[in-house]
């Protein structure tokens, strides 16, 4: 059954979508790095405008409270101060924020404060003045009359009958609810030889980029336009939020986004911060610079708190037979992206698993946790540490091995392409081979051998494993899922620019962010075969522009780059290509057959030598236009779009949500310490299918860093916040994000099933690790310590939170008694 | 870094750093700025006057005196790593410092600005406290010494007028087995729990000398002195520490905080008291 090596019988769409090998598939060192690591990134906040002004922020430091008064006369009396802009102001001039998925959307949330704060670190109003020193100073000098408000600090909280609102236009608090069925739930319960429940929770926690958010916007006043610089990562999507918000047309925004700092998902929340700096702008007519502070990027855009109800039906032999999960959220409140973590589990709500019938409830509740952004996997982390929590609980429960469960319900192999109950189509991949792989790496049965004689010896030892897909480039669509419209937007696709340049470089710009995951390299060796050129001869411009062509959701997220913006850069890439020749094969009076690109020029079968070079090349296309064969237009630029091939439309009982689904085994062994209960990681195994690997360096460094995230929501990280909802954890000496110090060394083995829908048959690689890295540490440190017989149903597994667990157990005070 | 406006003298001279300082009524010393810059970035802290003592030589040095050894406020804990005297004269100061925060940090605070600061999580005062140090102060009007015990008032508080300076460190040689433990989540953190002690046996296993000390468990790093002296003089056994230890961590009142509750606090620091200790006084590895 199954084949050894890579075991996957389909191909890639396009097996010669590239001419020539000699870049693609090598680890070629990242070309970005000597310039970041010379200083010469560019950032965002290295661009300083003519006359440039500078922005701060009024943070509330309430979570919940109405804003009685705003004395702003101290602030604006300050020498240097040129703008103070209320809340209340702002609201006057602007609209209110929409939501994207949510059916009822709130008329108060503005993007500053109006009549009241609903989240402790809300802008509440902001200065202008000549130094960032004086704007600050009149920040401090703004005083503000709250009446705190009943906080609601919880779901239960938010869900009793007589619970004041966070929106008061709303009739309740609960924003969204739906309720999907695939198959039949009831049948399987009945067959079942037991139903197996429980309540897993995921906390809040949050990537948090070096680089924090940064705008710097002028909005010219002779010419009514808006520049905007800014560290975003959907800059399609806010060059239209920006529009509605402020009512300027679009097409007077012009917006660009330098080389990104870190974007995981955080950076999709700047447009509301772009809005309120070029309203600034718009007020002050200066350029005004507003550079995000770190306890400003600790306050607010974390991944939801929340928990899921699970009931497996379970054959006697471990096999799934149905699945009911309901899905509670605290989404904060940001109406924007209330719902989308629920709604993107959809993507991964079987896992590598073969579930035929499955139920899906969800409730989207507003609080006054502070807002949520769509974090390195939105919801398909917690989905996965559910669903793999469940695993081992089922396996404890029908009595069989943990690894031996999941064998048995793995999707095969020869199912694949595989569709899922709701319609997810899995489009290549062998998770049964990978799952052997990484057992075989980690000696998974040397340690569940050697464990019960480690404890024997007082040692808390426990191996884990953790199985996930990680879904890549979302549709978007399912933002539509709970609305009866159709989508009018889609992220399936990109548009991208190729040109030769007049002095004969290959320019390439994706037209889209390059968020630091070695987008330039990647472009460099794709185009690079197209062309058979070295990397020298090509220049990636890495700046977003929206003047160059891009689509409504134009931006870096969920891993489509490999897909859509390589589908895009190749696509220019080869019309490019075909339109060189056609021109070279006029002008030399050559057949058009007989030429390619190779080895930096171009080449003619015939002649058996380079007949151009570029150079010559883009003197021709751009100089003699009258060597041109008929109907050819002059200059040597592409502007394309590309669409993968497999997203449909979206109908309830049969939509895919993502279009490319790398897979990854995690096997973690950790040592709990009796002396403080720290758990600490011995070894890492990952086995990772991500499709094909166009370069080892990348894609391992993402596997590897997307896990240090997942170490770190899994052992360390937690916004924590008092009963008052006042969050804890403003500096990074509260919010315990792990450092190199923390991080174990991590074995990893690649593992290649090309996706026959991609265009080089890559698949998706910056979130894998954040997904299957949570349940395989649970796993762990809950075998670690099975004598005391406790289930880990929540994160972070702190070493006080261990010690809590156990505390009271007959294990604990037996060993307090031995000592 | 968006600090109020502030004023920053650079003093030459110690008799140059006492004229700023009282120019100013608050003024403030900063040293490496570890602890201060970050105040002043939150706003925290906003003295109109720093007065940075790092030119200033001799609070540079690291000397013996008979059987003391003399380091001053401005050696680094980078220094007192790669120290050779303070390796061979009192090698648990130089264990001790290791654990401090991270490279960049060890690179710049300073032995004074840490004591000073007074932070009762931080690393180097229970070690100092079990080698007795003392500290000596200066300022316009004179000069004073002072035992670090009595220094050391409360947290984030120590017994300094406006207008002194800590100038130096005196410790006496101690080149007795130690422990010097600190438990914090990350490496570079705070500790949640820490312990320094020293143990002197004769040859028949009798405790002649037993200095304990904990951080992170009350308002300030603490001798516990109950324990110690429960333990001197006896050849103890297993359970002898075990109940000194559980009734000095009994009577602790450790700080309660999101990196720790007070019962947590408690639990660790009995669980390495009981370790280490008991390596000490058994055998084994002494850290
Ligand atoms: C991220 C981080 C992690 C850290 N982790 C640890 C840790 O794990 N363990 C640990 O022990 N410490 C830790 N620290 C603190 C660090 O060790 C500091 O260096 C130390 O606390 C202060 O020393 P400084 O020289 O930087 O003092 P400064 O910041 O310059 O000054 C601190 C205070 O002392 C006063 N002061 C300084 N020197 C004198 C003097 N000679 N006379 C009078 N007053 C003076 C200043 O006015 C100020 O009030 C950490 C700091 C940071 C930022």
């Amino acid at each position: 059954m199954m084949k050894s090596g890579n075991a996957q019988v389909l191909e890639p769409a396009d097996k010669t979508s590239t001419s020539s090998t000699r870049n693609v598939g090598k680890a070629v060192r990242r070309l970005e790095d000597l310039r970041i690591i010379r200083g010469k990134g560019g950032y965002t906040d290295d661009i300083e405008l003519g006359n440039q002004h500078y922005a701060a922020i009024l943070s509330s430091p309430y979570a919940h409270a109405r804003i009685k008064r705003i004395d702003v006369s101290k602030a604006r009396n300050l020498p240097g101060v040129v703008l103070v802009l209320t809340g209340q102001e702002a609201a006057k001039i602007t609209r209110p924020m929409t939501s994207r998925a949510a059916t009822v959307s709130p008329k108060s949330h503005y993007i500053m404060a109006n009549e009241k704060v609903r989240y402790m670190g809300e802008p509440v109003a902001a200065v202008v003045a000549t130094s960032r020193y004086i704007a600050q100073d009149a920040v401090d000098l703004i005083e503000v009359d709250y009446e705190p408000l009943p906080v609601i600090a919880s779901i239960e909280d938010a869900m009793k009958k007589d619970a004041p609102r966070i929106y008061e236009e709303l009739d309740s608090n609960e924003i969204v609810t739906d309720h999907f069925e695939f198959g039949n739930l009831k049948r399987a319960f009945q067959e079942a030889d037991r139903i197996v429940k429980d309540r897993i929770r995921i906390h809040r926690y949050a990537s948090t980029p070096l680089e924090t958010f940064v705008v710097n916007a002028f909005y010219d006043q002779t010419r009514d336009e808006l520049l905007a610089y800014a560290t975003d990562q959907q800059p399609g999507r806010t060059v239209g939020s920006v529009s509605a918000c402020l009512g300027i047309p679009s097409s007077n925004i012009r917006l660009i986004v330098p080389p990104v700092g870190g974007g995981f998902g955080y950076k999709l929340a700047v447009w509301q911060y772009v809005a309120i700096i070029s309203l600034l702008s718009m007020k002050c007519g200066k350029p005004v610079k507003w550079v995000q502070t770190r306890m400003e990027s600790l306050y607010a855009f974390h991944r939801p708190r929340g928990y899921m109800d699970a009931e497996f039906a379970l054959r006697k032999d471990g096999k799934i037979l149905g699945v009911k999960l309901t899905d509670w959220q605290s989404d904060g409140n940001w109406p924007y992206v209330s719902a989308l973590y629920s709604l993107i589990k959809f993507a991964n709500m079987s896992g590598v698993y073969e579930v035929p019938n499955l139920q899906f409830e969800y409730h989207c509740v507003a609080t006054n946790d502070p807002p949520v952004v769509q974090d390195r996997g939105v919801g398909k982390p917690f989905m996965a540490f559910a669903f793999e929590r469940m695993m081992d609980l089922s396996a404890k429960e029908l009595g069989i091995d943990r690894a031996r469960i999941r064998e048995v319900n793995f999707v095969p192999p020869e199912k694949m392409p595989y569709t899922t109950a709701s319609g997810e189509v899995y489009e290549s991949g062998n998770y049964p081979l990978v799952f052997k792989k990484a057992l075989e790496m980690s000696r998974y049965n040397y340690w569940i051998n050697e464990i019960p004689k480690l404890r024997k010896e007082g040692r808390y030892v426990g191996i884990g494993i953790g199985c996930a897909i990680e879904p890549g480039t979302s549709n978007l669509g399912y933002y539509f899922l709970s609305k009866a419209s159709e989508p009018d937007y889609n992220g399936a696709g990109q548009m991208s620019t190729v040109e030769i340049g007049q002095d004969g470089i290959i320019k390439v710009n994706m037209n889209g962010p390059e968020i630091g995951t070695g987008h330039v390299t990647t472009i460099t060796q794709v185009v690079g075969d197209i062309f058979d050129v070295d990397a020298e001869k090509i220049l990636v411009d890495s700046w977003f522009d929206s003047a160059h062509g891009h689509l409504t959701y134009a931006g870096t997220y969920s891993n489509a780059f490999n897909d859509v913006y390589l589908g895009a850069v190749m696509t220019a890439a080869k019309r490019l290509r075909d339109k060189a020749l056609r021109i070279s094969a006029s002008y030399l009076h050559l057949p058009l057959e007989s030429l390619s690109f190779r080895n930096g020029g171009i080449f003619s079968e015939e002649a058996e030598k380079e007949v151009l070079t570029l150079k010559q090349l883009a003197k021709i296309s751009y100089g003699q236009l009258l060597s041109f064969p008929k109907g050819e237009e002059p200059g040597l630029k592409v502007v394309a779009g590309y669409i993968n091939p497999t997203a449909k439309p979206f109908v309830r009982s049969d939509f895919n949500v993502q279009l490319t689904h790398a897979n990854s085994t995690h096997i973690v062994v950790v040592e709990v310490s009796k002396d403080t209960w720290a758990p600490r990681i011995i070894d890492y195994v990952i086995v990772h299918d991500a499709g094909r690997v166009l370069n080892p360096g990348i894609v391992e460094g993402l596997a590897i860093g997307s896990t240090a995230s997942g170490i770190g929501g899994a052992l360390y990280e937690e916004f924590l916040f008092d009963q008052e909802e006042n969050n804890l954890t403003l500096t990074f000496g509260d919010y315990m994000k792990p450092t190199a110090m923390e991080i174990p060394e991590i074995r990893l083995e690649m593992h290649e099933s090309p996706a026959p829908n991609t265009v080089l048959g890559t698949k998706a690689v910056g979130e894998g690790g954040a997904i299957t890295s949570l349940g395989a540490v649970a796993s762990a440190v809950e075998n670690a310590l099975e004598p005391f017989n406790v289930r880990i149903r929540s994160l972070p597994i702190t070493p006080e939170n261990i010690w809590r667990m156990i505390k009271d157990t007959d294990e604990y005070r037996k060993l307090k008694g031995a000592n | 870094m968006y600090p109020k406006p502030l004023t920053y003298r650079r003093a030459r001279t110690l008799d140059e750093a006492f004229s700023f300082l009282s120019e100013n009524e608050d003024a403030r010393v900063i040293a490496g700025g570890q602890s201060i810059m970050p105040m002043l970035k939150l706003r925290i802290a906003s003295p109109s006057l720093l007065v940075d003592i790092a030119p200033i030589r001799e609070l540079h040095e690291i000397r013996m005196e008979g059987n003391e050894i003399i380091i001053g406020a401005m050696v680094t804990h980078r220094e007192i790593i790669e120290s050779r005297e303070i390796k061979s004269n009192i090698p648990m100061l130089q264990e001790t410092a290791r654990h401090i925060a991270d490279v960049q940090i060890r690179n710049r605070g300073t032995l004074g600005g840490s004591i000073c600061e007074a932070d009762p999580s931080a690393d180097y005062t229970p070690t100092l406290l079990v080698l007795d140090a003392r500290v000596t102060l200066k300022s316009a009007k004179g000069e004073r010494t002072v035992s670090l015990d009595d220094f050391l008032v409360g947290p984030f508080e120590v017994d300094i007028k406006q207008g002194e300076i800590l100038t130096s460190v005196i410790i006496p040689v101690n080149r007795s087995a130690y422990s010097v433990v600190k438990y914090a989540r990350r490496a570079a953190d705070f500790a949640v729990a820490s312990m320094a002690a020293l143990v002197e046996k004769k040859t028949d296993g009798t405790v002649s000398d037993i200095r304990v000390a904990v951080g992170a468990q009350s308002d300030r790093p603490l001798r516990l002195r109950d324990l110690e002296s429960e333990l001197t003089g006896i050849k103890p056994q297993k359970r002898d520490l075990h109940l000194a230890v559980e009734k000095a961590v009994e009577g602790l009142e450790p700080i309660d905080d999101i990196h720790g509750s007070a019962d947590y606090r408690k639990e660790v620091t009995s669980n390495i008291l009981k370790a280490n200790l008991g390596s000490l006084i058994f055998g084994g590895d002494s850290k």
